[in-house]
């Protein structure tokens, strides 16, 4: 029975979060396994290097300084850029990649756009490992896939964010990235582009998609949104869970669906 | 090919109710809040399932001092996470005191309900999670 198949677990630090995988299956373990890790880890060290907003030197910082031209940058500079430009936009300005600051400037920060994006791009390199079930995660978002026949999939536990010893619900997600956006564990470091304000109206919104990518940036403008995530969320067609601050969690999307 | 398929197990409420069941049979977990720091946090261990074997993990440094944690595992279930090094200091005490504990149910907690994996609001408690992270890597679990 594959539900009973042993988890290999690795965990790195990488851009400010740990970063989790976890294999079953055929190549769980051994030179494969180990190359994809050492693939994955290598792929978001050069990623923390050009997009780290707490790196002086990174690409992103000195773009920010002026110091270097937009169309220096390399090409996944770019890539983020246009998707943070999708992103506010399609939210109406509830998710920017760019934000006022308190001197009357403006401060380039695609972190937003960065962490899932980059996960996502390093969940492909486990393409490469057959038969093999894998969900690799960063900072409580993650890309799942499952490649081995009858797998159970993977059962993402949501967090409550009123009590995080408790779990809200449980997804078992075959193929598929979900992400959580909240103040619960980090404090207030989500705010809205347009007023400047700690949003208050939800703990948590937790966006299930086939992209992490867009996964996350929902889970993000949504939070910010407030009292309008589900209905916006919906009409993107994404399922998930709201955890309103003051009120019961709402399921959005569909309450169970299957291919 | 990127289909999603799932299913929400259950309504929310239905969950909660499987885990007031659970709460209530691990009582010393749920006082893990007001636990001491540095003391372990423990479901009730039951000398006839077997030996405990306990595993550390490694001392993770972080910028508020270096983790360690050590897990106890009796037939192939965490019995209990004790912290055997936290960082000192005023900031430090307020996260042993908000972070770890909750972490520590949320182990305990987790692998009560066949879960793979927590989604949450973005982790701080980086050292933590590492040096449980490299702990369960040792019990093999």
């Amino acid at each position: 029975m594959t539900s009973e198949q042993r988890i290999e677990r690795r965990v790195e630090h990488l851009m400010g979060m740990p970063v989790n995988l976890a294999l079953r299956g055929r190549f769980a373990n051994g030179e494969k396994a180990d190359w994809a890790w050492a693939e994955i880890v290598e792929f978001l060290r050069s990623v923390d290097a050009v997009f780290s907003t707490y790196r002086p030197d990174s690409v992103i910082s000195r773009l920010g300084r002026g110091e270097l031209a937009l169309a220096d940058c390399p090409s996944e500079v770019h890539e983020v850029l246009e998707l943070g430009e999708q992103a506010r936009v399609e939210s109406d300005g509830a998710f920017d990649v760019r934000r006022s600051t308190a001197g009357g400037g403006i401060q380039l920060d695609p972190s937003g756009v960065v962490k899932g994006w980059a996960i996502q791009r390093a969940a492909s390199i486990l393409d490469d490992l057959a038969d093999t079930d894998s969900c690799l995660s960063g900072g409580g978002d993650m890309v799942c896939r499952v490649r081995t026949s009858s797998s159970p999939g993977w059962r993402v536990g949501i967090e409550d964010p009123h009590d995080p010893t408790r779990i809200l619900a449980v997804l078992p997600v075959h193929d598929g990235a979900v992400a959580t956006s909240g103040l619960a564990q980090r404090g207030a470091h989500i705010t809205d582009p347009r007023t400047g304000d700690v949003p208050t109206t939800l703990a948590s919104v937790t966006v299930l998609a086939d992209d992490l990518t867009w996964a996350d940036i929902d889970a993000t403008a949504a939070f910010v949104m407030g009292a309008d995530a589900a209905a916006w969320l919906e009409g993107r067609g994404r399922t998930g869970v709201i955890v309103p601050s003051t009120s019961e969690p709402v399921m959005f999307g569909y309450a169970s669906r299957s291919e | 090919m990127k289909r999603i398929s799932f299913w929400l197990l259950s309504t929310i409420s239905g969950l909660a109710l499987a885990f007031s069941y659970y709460t209530s049979t691990a009582g010393s977990v749920a006082s893990a809040n007001s636990a001491p720091v540095g003391s372990a946090s423990s479901a009730k261990v039951d000398a006839s399932k077997g030996p405990v074997t306990t595993f550390d993990g490694k001392a993770v440094p972080t910028r508020y001092g270096p983790v360690q944690v050590q897990l106890s595992v009796q037939a192939k279930k965490i019995v209990a996470v004790k912290l055997l090094k936290l960082p000192t200091g005023a900031m430090d005490q307020f996260i042993a005191k908000r972070s770890i504990p909750t972490l520590i149910k949320e182990t305990l907690k987790s692998q009560s309900a066949h879960i793979d994996i927590v989604t949450t609001a973005t982790y701080t408690s980086d050292g933590y999670i590492s040096s449980l992270q490299s702990a369960l890597d040792n019990a093999s679990l």
